[in-house]
């Protein structure tokens, strides 16, 4: 019995710290939102680099009712999975990603003209 | 017959456009409360700081204390050493529209000859941020498909500016783009300062299928 007490894992974990302080600024997940063109003024957002752990029928189905729009779930072979929302949502999309708390300011890349 | 306001509590209509515009409002002033405060706070620091806050104690003096003392001397009496420059030979970017689907950008090998790089570098970072396919053409112009401003370009390319031609430390224009052999890695190396900083190679990102299917076999 007195063997065990060595053994007996503490419950102080010496990588919480490392895996918290990793997933905030060590990995650098980005959150690229783009857009392209379609004919004539129409255009297109495309948010790509989301954490897979999200359901992203969920948040797709918000951004489309926040913003009266259409959208999809693209999955592609290399990037995972892609939202692809219809008009030029770059801006609406990012304040609505920050203040539902998905990411944060400094994870959001916006390109485009 | 007009039918009279019965006052049951239950005045739908008024309040619930009022409640629509409220809410607008308050999270504009919210986000707009945060961002003034924070710039008045950051506006009242330096302010504070200017009335020397060491001299009525003994104590020493504070690292930044002792930084915004030197470069406050430094803008007095050598405002060139500062050495606060951007690059401010941007040029305009010159673009035509050719055709209804194409614009041409002209300028765009003189552009690059003043930020010391090579087009096909900046090409890249245009054609990845427009999300758009492009060409150059026999006279060295980009010719880009789609329809964009000179007011969209000129973003484009203070962004490419500031990601890879500027050196942080000093904000000078004279970089070079070096590749590192072993490990694969890009680096600006700054030809004023010295200072070398890595940068990330230019991806193209996700670019959703646009046009016609039945062309596509």
């Amino acid at each position: 019995m007195s063997e065990l007490d060595p053994q007996i894992p503490s419950a102080f974990d010496p990588f919480a710290e490392a895996n918290a302080e990793d997933s905030g600024a060590g990995s650098k997940e980005y959150v690229h939102i783009r857009i392209q063109q379609r004919n004539g003024r129409k255009s297109l957002t495309t948010v790509q680099g989301l954490k897979k752990d999200y359901s992203y029928n969920k948040i797709l189905k918000d951004l489309k009712k926040e913003f009266c729009c259409n959208g999809t779930v693209v999955q592609d072979s290399e990037l995972g999975q892609v939202i692809q929302l219809q008009g030029d949502q770059r801006k609406n999309v990012s304040s609505f990603l920050i203040q539902a708390g998905i990411v944060k300011k400094d994870h959001i890349k916006i390109h485009g003209f | 017959m007009v039918a009279l306001p019965l006052n049951l509590g239950i005045t739908e209509e008024p309040t619930f456009t009022g409640l629509k515009k409220k809410k607008k409002k308050q999270v504009h002033t919210d986000l707009l409360d945060i961002e003034s405060h924070n710039a008045e706070e950051d506006i009242n620091d330096p302010i504070g700081e200017d009335e020397k806050p060491w001299e009525g104690t003994d104590r020493d003096y504070k690292y930044e204390e002792l930084l915004s003392r030197v470069f406050n001397t430094l803008r007095e009496s050598n405002p060139e050493l500062a050495g606060e420059k951007r690059k401010t030979i941007l040029k305009i970017p010159e673009v035509l529209r050719e055709g209804t689907k194409k614009t041409v950008f002209v300028n765009l090998v003189d552009i690059c000859k003043m930020m010391h790089r090579q087009p096909e570098h900046v090409m890249t970072f245009l054609l990845a941020e427009l999300g758009t396919s492009g060409s150059l053409d026999g006279q060295q112009r980009l010719v880009v498909k789609g329809r964009f401003a000179p007011k969209s370009f000129e973003g484009i390319l203070r962004r490419y500016m500031n990601e890879y031609v500027i050196c942080n430390s000093c904000k000078g224009g004279d970089t070079r783009i070096e590749k590192d052999k072993e490990n694969r890695l890009i680096f600006l190396k700054c030809d004023k300062c010295g200072s070398e900083r890595s940068v990330a190679p230019i991806k193209a990102g996700f670019v959703a299928r646009v046009g016609r299917r039945k062309a596509e076999t």
